[in-house]
This record gives C-alpha cells, structure tokens and sequence, in this order.
C-alpha cells in the first residue's frame, strides 16, 4: 500500500537498522545544541551527508514541505519573545525533526523485519510487525465492505439510529480482527512456526559500503560540529 | 515409497456443540493417491483435515487414532505435525502473512530450516508451476493470486502429505487446471494429495478416489471411475425443485442495456443485455473472474456501469436498497446485531414480516442467539432472512449453499418460493455448486469472460456441469 | 513479560494494532480539513479506547496494551519516528497506572482504565515532545492552559466513551462465544 509510494523515492535504502539508529542518534545530538549556529550547520551537513548517500530526491521532496513550516514556526517563535536566536533554533530544530523523519521513511517493514532477526530479535516481534502491516490492506478491505453492506441494508446516518449505525460499523470489524488472528496463527502453526531463532534467514540483509560511508560521515559531522566550538574555546 | 495415513474411529466435536460431526470414520490412506473429500454437510470435510493436522483439537472432544507411517499424530502439537503434513485452509487472504510473494514461499521452508539456495530452488519451482512473481506485494494479488500463492507455501515446504480446503475458491480454468495438474503430479510421484471439495465436476477427473462423508460417517469410497460414473449421474438427474406459479405477473423488474462495467480502463463484464422479469428465478453461472460478482454489484447499485444504461422497473418510489436485497458471499460483514431476531428486524418493513420470516426460514428456536456464535450454514440463513424481511422485490444471492447442509439449502428455496408466490420475489443466484443451481435455476444465465454466453432453462444445467469432462478426462490416462 | 502471551495473543494484539492503524487512515484524512485544534488525536479517539478494551478483555495481561500501541508506534516509525516514541511512552504510562492502581487486569475496570487513558496521554506525551524539541519558547506556547484543557478533556471524554464501548461489546462477544479469552 503505503510502502510503494515511499520506496519509490529512495532505489537502494540504507540498512534499516542503520537508519534507525541514525535518525535517533542524529536527533538526540542536535538537541543537545545549545547554539544556533551549530544547529544550523549539522543539519546543513545531514542534508549533504543525504546527498551524497543518494537520498537526494528525497531530500528535495521532504525539503519543500518542511523548510516553509519550519521557517513560518520559527518566525512565530522570535515574535513570540525568543527573538532572532530563538526563532534560529526553532527553525533550526524543525528542520531537524523533518530531515530524521527522512531516514524512517526508507525504511522497508520486510527488511526492518529481517535485520532484526538477525540482530536476534525473537522470530515473533519481527513476525508481529509483518503481521501488523500487511493486516491493514485486508481491514481496509473489510471496511469497504462494512459500507457496501450498510449501503445494501439502506443503513445510512441521515435515518438510522446511532445505536444501530455503529454496531454496523464496528461489530464486523471486530469479528473480521478475530477471525484474521485466528487464521494467520493457524497459518503459522501449519507452515511449522514455533518461534525457534534457529530457523533459517532466507534473505538476510547486508551491510553495504555505503551503510558505513553514512555511519563514517555521521561521526564525522558530529565530532566536526562538537569538536570546532570546543577547539575555539 | 510406503507412505500411509492410517484414521481409525475418528470422532469429533466441537466444545460448543453437542452433535459429533464426525461420528465413526476410518480410513486408509497411501502415498500416489489424489484423496477428494466431498459430501453435503458444511462441517465434516474441513473438521477431517484439521483432525489429520491437529489443529481443531483444541476446540472440542476427539476421539480415535490418526497414524501417518505408523507413527500416531494424536497428541503432536500443530507445528510438529506441519514438518510432515501441510495444509491450505480456507481464507487464503487469511494464511497470507508476509509482505513479498518470495517471503511468503520461503516462510514454511524457514521453519524447516533449509538452507536459503535450496530455498531459493523452491521459490523458482513454486512460482513457475502457479504462475507467480517472486517480488510481487502480497497485497496486490488478486483473490485468485492469493490462493496459489498460500499452496505454493505449502507445497514448497516438500512434505509428502499436503491437505487442501476447497482450494478452487476464486480460481479461474487456467489456475484450476494448473493447481490441479500440480496436485496430481504430487500424487503421481508418491505424495499423498488429499482435498475437501464440493465442486466435484471439476476436480474429480484428476482425483483418484472419492470419499463422501455424510452425518460424520463414510457413507462412499469410490476409485476414479466409478466416482466419475456417479456425479455424471447427480448431475444428469438434477431437477428444478420449485415450480412457478401461473399467474406471476410478467413485469419488468430490471434492464440492463448494453451494460459495460469493471472496476479499471478493462471492464470486467462487456456489453451485457438482460431483462429480468418480476418473479423469475435465475441462477447464474460462470468461471471465477467471469464478472457474476461484478454483474451483482451493478445491478444492487454498488457499481456504476461505465457503459450502457440499467433501469429498475418496479416501485420507483422506494429506495434501491429496498427494492433490491443483496446477501454477500460472506456473510459476517452483513451481521451485526445481538440476536438473531434483532437482526432480522433491523430493516424489517413491519414486524409482522419479521414473524414470518422467522417461521419461514425455521429460525424460531435460534431467535435468542448472538448471530456470531452460529455455524457458516446458519449465519448465512439469518444473513437471507434479515435482508428478505425489508421486502426486497429482487433477492440477489452470492453463493448460498457454500457451509449448508441439503436441509439449508431446501429450507432457503422453500421460503423463498413462498415468497415468490407472496410478494413475486425474484431471485438471481450466482453459484458453482450444482445442487444449488439444479435448485434454483428456472433460467441460466452462463456468463463467459464478460458476455452473455448462453441464456436458457434448466436443460442448459448438465451442459454447464459436465462440459469439463471430455477434455479433461482425456488427459488424465 | 512478553514471555506469557502466547503465539494466538500475539498475533491477536498484532492485528488489532493494524485495526487502529487502518481506521486511523480512513478516518483522520476525513476530518483533517475541521478546524479543531488536536483533531488528529480527537477523531480515532474512540476506536482507540473501543479496540483497546476488547484487545484487554481477551488477553487481561500486563503487556498487553503496550505490545499493541507499539506494534501500532513501529508502523508509523517508518512515517514520523516521533509517533513510534509518543506511543511507546504513553503506553508505559498507561500501563504502569493501571497496574499501579489496580495491580492485574482481572477486574473490569482495570481494562476500562487502561483503555481510555491512554490517548489523552498521547496527548500530553505529544505536548511534552513538542515542547523539548521546539524549545523555550515553543514550550510556553503549548503549555498555555487554554488550549490543553479543551483538547486533553475532548480526547479523554471521547476515548473513555469508547472504552465503555468496547467492554460492553468485548462482554457480549465473550458471551456469544467469539472473543475466546
């Protein structure tokens, strides 16, 4: 569903893990900037560091929305009494959130689920997370059907009871989850699941030299960013 | 190879009823045989397989010993036994649980712990035989694609004993004959291929021995031949149950004029003309994918026809969902209440139709009960009750006789036809089950890849059914 | 903790997560354009509160509210990471309020509870985020009282209401036999 769209931006991802680290540790450094500048200057550098690891079109997409917003909340942030430096941050620290936002969007729930089995994830938590998203199609799905149905039953919210309307609504819904859960259980226990780690890993996912460009360059532009001010003083 | 599936005194059932859907069954299986299992009962056949793979143990009593090589199964849990026995229940969207064709076929074999090049092999084996694309998204297969993509799962998995659940379900001729071929080639080469199926017509010429299970028992062990030789003869000797009452008034209830409709630029159902009297019942016909649901959908006003023009004859003055009633092929997106007869007063155009109703269709002693706890025959009733009980001029049925026993089914015609005499109900049925049509079907409709194939009476039924057999039974020596 | 649900529990919690998940895509882009301030948290409001009572009433286990809304948060980890912290931490709270209170989820109205606190703490979790990430000055803008109460009060009337919801009906289902604990 949603995952085609987003892929589509991005023709070879980062390791998802690697991603996920990445936003996390590169959020968690740039709050931890007291100064604008600095700020401003590491997130100028992850947008190149982007660039060149070839999320470039992505970062062009991501760009356009969140430039304007940030820049429209950090003119309310200086007005509102933080003046320039204030409003600096603000903008600053937004376009940070969109940037790390930029390392989860490539991220693939099939690959996300490998890597952590073989991160040594438990089979199950990397199973639920299939599980989860390739749920949410079929209950779409039911839901569509929800609305056929009450179409067909001359249900409709001009003339029908609340009552009524929403156990329409929802009660299908809810047998649908129970009997989805039961059949996908059923699946796992007939095609041999039990949860064993030792099962085979039919793809796994790699490392690539460009998993460890990003990760050489991230440290880089951080102990860069870090480093200089602390070398000034 | 000495394969064999030993059940002995089987009985079953289930904690929540007190009937034994299986009551006494013993059966000897080898490797090299294509088992069917058909008979009229909704339960039996599927509660067979899922005693063989141990998953519906825990949901009631069973009693009796179920041995593949001598080596008893009662017992084993569900994940023990799937190394040795696979399965491909009902509900493929259900059984799907990954998000990549490829991630799909390699989960069985995953857990089997073969190496990822012979898992590889079989991926590439698997997708060739049932025509699939190794990176396609599980979630853009059709109903179709979803159904040989779990078999592929299970047959990759390569153990010799493979259990199947009415797999012919929105598969059309080409993926029917290819699943079917596929299974017999198992069989021929030692597996043991054992199949619940109601649409005998189609797959017992590749079958090599019938077993009919009726009120829990064997009641039928036929080699291929003979059991060729007795459904040509049901099918031959099908006659329409109901008989129509002289004086139905003969006007038009729907038109569809050069009616194009689909769901993308191709429509599924091309340029179709078709009157449909007050008071007619017809059954439709047709291979998966042919556009019967299709047809359904445009003619309940679910689906804007992209070409042509559709007029409704009677009552302009109520509403279409009144006037035209609409049972879905499953029927718990369409139940929702907490009683039976709630649900059956819903809509209901007065409670006085809610009574009769309720008697007509024999639901006078389920009126307490929450629809969700009936069994698939049951619920499907009540789903036909409630959507009569608004006075529908036109009933159309997807599917009805699939979970209901004989009893069903000639329960449902009868007060449909009492209906019919009452109000000129008119009925369009689309079905694959041959009783269902010999029941219901006045008038054909075969439908083939979009058009109008052949529009006739019952006498065009046996034609229908039996128009597989000369091909294919040609093949199969 | 993990270790108690069984295979059948999770992938239970694992589809009823996808259920939010689905019916907040159908039913957020349907409000987005209101003017209401929090909208996004107000309008599946009550399907959080109604799944998460039925999902508490099959599995009446410590973990389990948790393991859903974080199912639900490493979805959206791969839209907006901040949605996958937001409900991890809520859902601890949630869960550790409960429990704190109530000690298991044997009674009635541990699951009631559960259920309906845990979207006005998304809430608050959400403020308090956009407050350490925007900074002093965002953080005083959002603080302001004017706009917390209408919102976490909305969210919680809406979110207990479904909870109510879907204890009666997880109840009713019980009864018929389909919710088999």
């Amino acid at each position: 569903m949603f995952q085609r769209l987003w892929l589509a931006s991005v023709a070879q991802p980062l390791h998802p893990l690697l991603s996920v680290a990445c936003a996390a540790v590169a959020l968690t450094f740039g709050l931890l900037l007291r100064d604008a500048t600095t700020l401003l200057t590491f997130v100028a550098g992850l947008g190149l560091i982007f660039m060149m690891v070839g999320y470039g079109v992505l970062l062009a997409r991501i760009a356009r929305i969140v430039i304007p917003l940030a820049a429209l909340i950090g003119v309310l942030a200086a007005l509102f009494g933080g003046g320039m430096s204030g409003g600096l941050m603000t903008f600053g620290r937004i376009n940070l959130l969109g940037l790390t936002t930029a390392f989860a969007w490539t991220i693939d729930p099939t690959q996300l689920a490998r890597a952590l089995r073989q991160a040594g994830a438990p089979p199950l938590v990397a199973l639920s997370l299939l599980i989860t998203v390739r749920s949410i199609p079929t209950l779409v799905g039911e839901a569509v059907r929800i609305r056929d149905a009450m179409r067909v039953r001359g249900l409709s919210l001009r003339h029908t009871p609340l009552r009524i309307l929403y156990r329409a609504l929802v009660v299908p819904l809810l047998i649908r989850v129970l009997t989805l859960s039961e059949s996908l259980a059923l699946a796992l226990e007939t095609r041999a699941f039990t949860g064993d780690p030792c099962a085979t890993i039919y793809r796994p996912v790699a490392l690539h030299g460009r998993d460890y460009a990003t990760l050489a360059l991230m440290v880089i532009l951080m102990s860069g960013v870090a480093g200089v001010p602390w070398l000034c003083n | 190879m000495a394969l064999q599936l030993t059940i002995s005194h089987l009985r079953f059932r289930y904690a929540t009823a007190s009937e034994w859907v299986l009551q006494d069954v013993s059966l000897d299986l080898r490797g090299g045989e294509f088992v069917v299992i058909a008979g009229t009962s909704g339960a039996g056949k599927s509660t067979l397989l899922n005693c063989v793979n141990g998953s519906v143990v825990v949901y009631g009593e069973m009693h009796g010993q179920i041995a593949l090589n001598g080596v008893a199964l009662t017992g084993q849990p569900v994940a023990q036994i799937a190394r040795s026995i696979s399965t491909v229940a009902q509900d493929a969207e259900g059984q799907i649980v990954t998000l990549r064709v490829e991630d799909e076929i390699a989960f069985g074999c995953e857990n089997l712990g073969f190496t990822p090049e012979a898992i590889q092999q079989r991926i590439t084996r698997s997708c060739a035989l049932l025509d699939l694309n190794p990176d396609q998204a599980t979630s853009t297969l059709s109903g179709g694609g979803q159904q040989r993509l779990i078999t592929a799962a299970a047959l990759a998995m390569g153990t010799h004993v493979i259990l199947l659940d009415e797999p012919l379900a929105n598969l059309d001729a080409v993926g029917t004959a290819r699943l079917l071929d596929t299974l017999r080639d198992l069989a021929s080469h030692g597996a043991l291929v054992i199949v619940a199926e109601h649409r005998l017509d189609v797959i017992l010429p590749y079958a090599t021995r019938l077993i009919w299970i009726e009120d829990g028992r064997v009641t039928l062990d036929l080699p291929h031949d003979e059991a060729l030789r007795y459904v040509q003869r049901l099918i031959r000797r099908m006659t329409v149950v109901s008989v129509p009452d002289r004086q139905m008034p003969s006007d038009i209830a729907i038109e569809l004029d050069s009616v194009s409709a689909g769901y993308a630029a191709v429509p599924v159902l091309r340029d179709i003309t078709l009157t449909v009297r007050q008071g007619e019942q017809i059954v439709v016909l047709g291979e998966n994918g042919c556009g019967k649901t299709t047809l359904l959908r445009v003619i309940a006003g679910l689906l804007k026809p992209q070409r042509g023009r559709l007029r409704y004859g009677l009552d302009r003055l109520r509403p279409l969902s009144r006037r035209i009633g609409y049972v879905f092929q499953s029927p718990n997106s369409q139940l929702f209440m907490d009683s039976v007869r709630a649900e059956i007063a819903v809509q209901a155009e007065s409670a006085e139709l809610v009574d009769e109703v309720v008697s007509l269709f024999g639901l006078a002693s389920l009126s307490d009960r929450h629809p969700q706890a009936l069994s698939t025959g049951q619920k499907r009733l009540v789903a036909v009750a409630a959507m009569v009980a608004m006075r529908p001029d036109v009933l159309l049925l997807d599917e009805p006789s699939v979970g209901q026993d004989a009893r069903g089914v000639e329960r449902m015609l009868a007060a449909l036809g009492a209906l019919r005499q009452k109000w000129g109900l008119t009925l369009i049925v689309v079905t694959h089950d041959w009783r269902c049509a010999g029941a219901f079907g006045e008038r054909v409709i075969w439908i083939n890849q979009g058009v109008i194939h052949r529009d006739g009476d019952a006498s065009m039924l046996p034609d229908y059914f039996l128009r597989a057999y000369p091909r294919r039974d040609e093949v199969n020596r | 903790m993990i270790a108690r649900l069984t295979l059948r529990d999770v992938v239970f919690l694992a589809v009823v997560a996808a259920c939010l998940l689905a019916v907040s895509f159908l039913v957020v882009p349907l409000v987005i354009s209101l003017p209401i301030p929090g909208i996004r948290s107000l309008a599946p409001s009550p399907f959080y509160g109604l799944l998460l009572a039925v999902a508490l009433l099959k599995v009446r286990q410590p973990g389990t509210l948790f393991v859903v809304v974080s199912l639900v948060g490493l979805v959206l980890l791969m839209m907006a990471w901040v949605m996958f912290a937001v409900n991890v931490i809520a859902g601890a709270l949630a869960e550790l309020i409960v429990l704190a209170v109530f000690r298991s989820y044997q009674r009635n109205e541990a699951v009631l509870l559960a259920a309906g606190l845990y979207m006005p703490l998304t809430v608050l979790v959400s403020l308090g985020i956009g407050a350490v990430v925007g900074g002093p000055t965002i953080a005083q803008f959002l603080m302001n009282p004017w706009l917390i109460v209408p919102v976490l009060g909305a969210t919680a009337l809406l979110s207990f209401i479904g909870a109510w919801a879907g204890l009666r009906l997880g109840q009713e289902l019980r009864v018929a036999g389909v919710l088999r604990a």
